[in-house]
């Protein structure tokens, strides 16, 4: 918008890491402009610069980086001046909202200390007077009772409360310029929703210039009203969000659309007749369990009277909100924790109250992904071991055989066989998240469960993992319990989807019936607050949210 | 950390890019055996002190023989040094036992050459710091380990035990145990002393048990079938052996001191025998007329200490990842480096 002041000016920005004797270019030569009032939105995988970009603007990186071009805010230079210039600057007309709201809040000071610090660091204000304008602050943010939260820590907040109380005080100072770097990015969708609301509010309301990181195309449509799209430190594509969207001219952006999630755009997923009369693979019924109290905190009921089952060959997609339970179940259902009440059965067999070494058998049955994967891996083992290691403790293979049968798995998922000998610290997110699907397949369960299995992957590459996933449960005809927040996962992998809220089973049914006609009010709200990849219609989406929620009236 | 993820970065960029391909784009990785081993060779003091130990050790052993067997029925093979340390050869040029070209570190009032008794006294050290630190970082270590992966009542049992060692004031329990079995030699008194300094080293095993049990590859492997023992013995251990290595080569230094405060109260190593703490505590009163006999143990003592320490921190540098090397202002200056070179790097 050329008609506007250029709040921020970024010409031939370039940002390199000394490795091992090399300057390694982590962003080469970024031109853009933010005007007051606008939203430039930068996007991108994992590792391609974009939070890079962002904290080298204000001189934040690690002091094996070295930072080159011009930065100027408000017609100041930036770039590689002396700290007390930028210390007059940081805070006060460029302030950072981070991802994990948890780590950027201390958590050893209350909400309201920090925004008074914030305040008195850049203006001379008096205490009460700071208090005042903090509690004014986190009332713009919405937050409930701004007195009371004034006086309270982080950790006596909720997700989306921290994240509000970090906005407020990233914004105490009325900034010019809010850098947000993946604001929603730790939230659930319902609360992420009302995080963009207050955020497209607030931008309105003090006229700043925003620039926002992240690599959710779906936050993208919702808050930006340009965009910039970046690979491997280059700047791929610019220009406004109705065309990134519409009219991408670059390949790579076009992939990047392409790999979205969208809901409703799949054809149903059919089961075959006879397997919904065989005997279900996993049946749970009204299953309670508890987390023990722990001195004086009461025991707290995680799952509470959960009915379902699976039958063969079936994908049953399991959706909640963090702390919704829907991973306890999933680990309940492998025998990982202890049950309170009700039944498990896999095949038959109830596992619930059953020690760990008579669940032995039921092993063989069951296989499990779990969500991150770089802590699912031993990472003193070389891949191929940890692949072999159900085969050789079941002992089904050893030796010769058991080589071979691993290079059967990496075939499988598509892994060359070479890889065998890696450690999981050489692979990649995907690459390490297919060697779990490895393992988890190698007894040749009848059961899968998959917990969050890309939630820590990026777009394209959850892409690929969630075709392999598909191909291989046509094929091998396993049963599966996949269990994700994401609901665009859900509409491309399940024949049937349950939703949790708060320990309790809301809704389950086929996927058509709980996308497209949700009969609880729960899975309505959950389902409006997806953001999706398309300005246009995420604009209409978000005013029937507004509509639904009016009716609720929440 | 950022140094490394940047290089994981930059190997795995490449792959990410050839995910469903083919495989013909090989990348050379590292595994972390070998950044470990790079990374400690990296640190020229570690190396140092590295080889310091091993030149030393083996000048040690060579110069006064190896001695085994009981005093009655002896087993020696007899070093390149002309005397042992018990032998009295006659005084030689120097009247106060000065050093000289037959004896380089002196000679006692009765003719005793000093060179052999500090080289007796520095093998026995040695050993001490061995056994010392062998048993007690194998006893650390499995109480560490058992108490935190077992957790509940195992653990607070182990480690009320190992509280109770921990209150223990050791170098008074060494200087009773030394008192009533110095006389049975050198080796029961390093045995008992192992078996007093292994609590720290226990709880930080535990410590790292405690965080490492509850990743999701432990959870893996149970789902697996494995059993309690290869758990702790195949997955967790391994990923904990940066903190065993570096607190058990701060036990050996801190053991040769140990041992040389012992001797130095008059418990420890009994005469004829000698040991480096042990000279030093007799030759102190020497210190004005003939400095020689009381420098020379202290600046061996001084010199393992130190080098076993540099060694202890270049491991404790190598296996973690967070430390970072500055970067001088000539590295700033280079030019930046082109994809390929970095890929190839």
């Amino acid at each position: 918008m050329p008609n506007k002041e250029a709040i921020l000016k970024v010409e031939g920005f370039n940002v390199e890491f000394w490795v091992e004797g090399v300057w390694y270019p982590a962003a080469i030569d970024m031109n853009f402009e933010v005007a007051a009032g606008e939203v430039l939105a930068i996007v991108g995988e994992s590792g391609s610069g974009k939070s890079t970009t962002a904290m080298g603007l204000m001189g934040l990186l690690a002091s094996n980086a070295r930072t080159s071009g011009s930065v100027k805010v408000k017609d100041v230079e930036m770039l590689n001046q002396p700290l007390s210039l930028l210390r007059k600057f940081r805070g006060k007309e460029v302030a950072y909202i981070f991802q994990e709201p948890m780590t950027a809040l201390n958590p050893v000071y209350t909400v309201g200390f920090q925004i008074v610090e914030v305040l008195r660091n850049h203006f001379e204000m008096g205490p009460n007077q700071a208090k005042e304008r903090a509690i004014e602050l986190l009332t713009m943010v919405e937050i409930p009772e701004p007195e009371r939260s004034f006086d309270k820590y982080p950790h006596q907040l909720s997700g989306g409360q921290r994240q509000r109380a970090m906005i407020a005080q990233s914004l105490a100072c009325d900034p010019a310029l809010p850098i947000a770097d993946e604001p929603t990015t730790a939230l659930d969708v319902t609360v992420q929703a009302e995080i963009l609301d207050l955020m497209r509010n607030l931008k309105d309301k003090l006229n700043s210039a925003v620039l926002l990181i992240t690599h959710d195309m779906g936050v993208v449509a919702d808050l930006s009203d340009r965009i910039l799209v970046m690979k491997d430190g280059l700047t791929v594509e610019e220009n406004t969000s109705d065309v990134i969207f519409n009219r991408p001219q670059h390949p790579y952006t076009q992939s990047l659309l392409a790999a979205v999630p969208k809901l409703g755009s799949i054809k149903v997923r059919t089961l075959a007749p006879e397997a919904a009369k065989a005997q279900p693979v996993l049946e749970v019924k009204d299953l309670v369990i508890e987390y023990p109290k722990r001195g004086r905190i009461p025991a707290f009921r995680a799952v509470d009277g959960v009915s379902f089952s699976i039958q063969p060959g079936e994908i049953l997609g399991l959706v909640g909100e963090s702390g919704s339970g829907k991973t306890t179940v999933g680990r309940a259902a492998i025998g990982l924790l202890p049950v309170h009440s009700g039944s498990i059965e896999i095949l038959g067999n109830n596992i619930a109250g059953k020690k760990l070494r008579e669940l032995k058998m039921i092993r063989r049955d069951t296989g499990i992904v779990f969500q991150d994967p770089s802590s699912s891996l031993n990472p003193r083992l070389p891949i191929g071991e940890s692949i072999g290691e159900p085969l050789l403790l079941a002992g089904e293979a050893k030796g010769e055989e058991l080589n071979r049968i691993v290079e059967e798995l990496l075939d499988s998922v598509e892994l060359p066989r070479s890889y065998r000998n890696r450690y999981p610290h050489e692979l990649s997110g995907g690459q390490k998240q297919r060697v779990g699907i490895a393992r988890a397949l190698a007894l040749s369960p009848k059961l899968l469960i998959a917990d969050e299995p890309t939630s820590a992957l990026d777009v394209s590459v959850q892409a690929r993992f969630l075709d392999l996933l598909t191909e291989l449960q046509d094929r091998l005809k396993f049963a599966c319990l996949f269990i994700t927040h994401d609901i665009g996962v859900v509409d491309i992998l399940a024949h049937r989807i349950a939703v949790m809220q708060y320990g309790k089973l809301v809704e389950v049914g086929p996927r058509d019936q709980v996308l497209n006609k949700p009969q609880e009010m729960y899975t309505k709200s959950l389902l409006a607050a997806v953001p999706v990849p398309d300005p246009k219609e995420q604009k209409k989406r978000r005013e029937a949210r507004a509509k639904l929620l009016a009716s609720i009236g929440e | 950390m950022a140094s490394l993820l940047k290089r994981k970065k930059n190997t795995q960029q490449p792959i990410e890019g050839n995910e469903t391909g083919s495989s013909n784009l090989e990348v050379l990785g590292l595994s972390q055996g070998q950044i470990i081993r790079k990374r400690f060779f990296q640190h020229k003091p570690a190396v140092a002190g590295l080889i310091f130990m091993a030149c030393f050790a083996i000048f040690v052993y060579t110069a006064s023989g190896i001695h085994l067997g009981t005093d009655a029925n002896p087993l020696t093979i007899k070093g390149w040094w002309q005397f042992a340390h018990t032998d009295l050869p006659p005084q030689g040029p120097c009247a106060d036992g000065c050093p000289s070209a037959t004896h380089p570190m002196g000679q006692l009032p009765n003719g005793r050459d000093y060179f052999s008794l500090v080289m007796r006294g520095s093998e026995i050290s040695l050993m001490i710091m061995i056994v010392i630190g062998g048993l007690s970082a194998l006893i650390g270590t499995v109480t560490g380990a058992v108490a935190g992966f077992f957790g509940g009542i195992i653990d607070s049992v182990m480690m009320r035990f190992t509280d109770f060692i921990l209150t223990v004031p050791f170098i008074l329990i060494g200087a009773v145990i030394g008192y009533n079995l110095g006389n049975f030699g050198v080796f029961p008194l390093a045995i008992f002393l192992g078996l007093f300094i292994w609590p720290g080293l226990a709880r930080l095993v535990r410590g790292e048990f405690l965080s490492l049990r509850e990743r999701e590859f432990v959870d893996a492997a149970r789902v697996a079938g494995a059993s309690n023992r290869r758990i702790i013995f195949k997955h967790i251990l391994p990923n904990s052996v940066g903190v065993i290595i570096v607190s058990t080569t701060l036990l050996l230094s801190s053991s040769i001191l140990l041992e040389s405060g012992l001797s130095y109260l008059g418990f420890g190593v009994q005469a004829p025998d000698v040991s480096l703490g042990a000279l030093i505590s007799t030759y102190q009163g020497e210190f004005i007329y003939a400095p020689w006999l009381f420098w020379w143990p202290g600046v061996i003592i001084i010199a393992i200490a130190l080098s076993i320490n540099f060694v202890g921190d270049g491991l404790r540098d190598a296996f973690d990842p967070r430390q970072r090397r500055r970067i001088s202002r000539k590295e700033r200056a280079v030019e930046t480096g082109t994809r390929a070179q970095v890929n190839k790097s």
